[in-house]
């Protein structure tokens, strides 16, 4: 009699905490302004011990993938120092280039023409965890309000877009990547930036989107860039085109593309806040 | 003494899954480990300890990572206490239990997490993650709970457990 009873009270204490848990998940499930100072803490204590245990981790996989790949280390060699080559042309082009861009610069800030998509101080910061579950591809880094992290702050690689600032605590923030199920980013084609659309994670891990313009020859191999419409500044690389898909029904032409930032080897982002015209522009 | 152990356990697992274990990866798909942990504790100490057991490491997991805070930590505590229901039917020291119950609470696990995947609008392909889960993260778990099930079942026999201070 007395085991029924106490089986009971466990099933409607079960029951309660259930929907307490519903109604915290109904709450939270928006991107809040402030985190709670229990969800601070706790990400104050885990951090610290969450960037020591990855930096050893990674060292050691480093290490150990270096060994392995000794046999790769010479033909990789003779391609950088082709690449090197390639690039010193590239940059001297650039570099002409570069010098136009700065007098234009000039004449923009002689003329009061207010816009900035991005201060020149980005944050350097390592990722300290990953989200262990295959559903979201969320990751924290070692940087936050204390370091000047704030809210919707872009977080990219040296080599292209990684995501985006979720949430942050005094010294660790959440980051949604762009490989995300949950996160859409507008994009142009690097070549012809009149044509645009849109581009959707998946739980694949590989993004996908389409065209506005289904009639734009988009082609396999096309570099995309953010386009500037929504959060990400103009200009940033996403990836490059593998797969195009016309759908003559929908009229719609959606395509595939292939991430320029290896999100499995990542290891270290730069974190840019958006500057104070952005603030006030949402305000 | 006991629940020292069994919290030291949860969060050392916690923080070596989300550091450590992405390096062990299988087709994209990770094995979840806090999920096996926490059945182990379930088919030893019955549904009560395993549904807070189960409600403690996914608050972490959700407070750390968690778009909504309170999705892993319901469905922890749910299956933590199914499963603490359904082993007490069952043999313990027989090795098919904790395979068994991994199988099943990876599924019970993963359809709760995709209702409210689904109901708070997080994505629309639930089907597909459902698939995905099935195919590859089950075996993956299944797998992994054999070496860990038989690691929890010394730990909690030997003598540490034992001490009653704390």
């Amino acid at each position: 009699m007395a085991k029924t009873a106490g089986k009971d009270r466990t099933i409607v204490i079960i029951s309660i905490v259930s929907i307490i848990l519903v109604v915290v998940m109904g709450i939270t499930s928006v991107q809040r302004e402030r985190i709670t100072t229990i969800e601070r803490w706790t990400g104050n204590v885990f951090a610290p011990v969450q960037n020591f245990v990855m930096t050893v981790t990674n060292t050691i996989v480093g290490e150990v993938a270096s060994i392995i790949d000794i046999k790769n280390i010479k033909t990789e060699n003779e391609m950088l120092s082709q690449r090197a080559n390639q690039l010193e042309k590239e940059m001297v082009v650039l570099r002409l280039k570069r010098d136009e861009l700065e007098e234009l610069r000039g004449l923009k800030h002689a003329l009061n023409y207010l816009y900035e998509s991005a201060d020149s101080n980005p944050i350097v910061a390592n990722i300290t965890a990953k989200d262990p579950g295959n559903w979201f591809d969320t990751f924290t880094v070692n940087a936050g309000t204390k370091h000047g992290v704030v809210k919707n702050s872009i977080v990219l690689d040296a080599k292209g877009l990684v995501g985006r600032v979720y949430e942050t605590g005094d010294t660790w923030a959440k980051v949604v990547s762009i490989i995300d199920n949950n996160s859409s980013v507008s994009f142009q084609v690097l070549r012809d930036a009149r044509s645009q659309g849109i581009l959707t994670g998946s739980i694949t891990n590989e993004i996908s989107g389409y065209l506005f313009d289904p009639l734009f020859e988009i082609v396999v191999g096309d570099k995309l860039i953010t386009s500037g419409l929504g959060l990400y500044p103009e200009g940033i690389i996403i990836g490059e085109v593998t797969e195009v898909h016309t759908s003559k029904s929908k009229l719609l032409k959606t395509i595939t593309i292939e991430p320029a930032v290896n999100f499995n080897r990542l290891t270290k982002v730069l974190i840019v806040t958006p500057n104070n015209i952005h603030q006030l522009q949402e305000e | 003494m006991k629940n020292l152990i069994i919290g030291i356990v949860i969060v050392g697992n916690f923080i070596v899954q989300s550091t450590a274990l992405h390096n062990f990866s299988f087709l994209g798909v990770l094995p979840n480990t806090t999920l096996i942990i926490i059945i182990a504790f379930a088919i030893h100490f019955g549904e009560k300890k395993g549904a807070v057991i189960g409600a403690i490491a996914g608050l972490i997991q959700d407070i750390i990572f968690g778009r909504a805070i309170g999705m892993n930590a319901l469905a922890y505590m749910l299956t933590g206490y199914f499963t603490g229901m359904m082993s007490q039917k069952i043999i313990k020291e027989n090795i098919v239990t904790p395979i068994l119950l991994t199988a099943i609470s990876t599924i019970l696990n993963a359809c709760i997490n995709l209702f409210f995947i689904y109901f708070l609008g997080f994505t629309t392909e639930v089907l597909l993650l459902f698939r995905e889960t099935i195919i590859v993260e089950m075996p993956y778990n299944v797998v992994l709970s054999i070496p860990i099930y038989i690691y929890i079942t010394k730990l909690i026999n030997s003598k540490i457990m034992k001490q009653e201070y704390y």
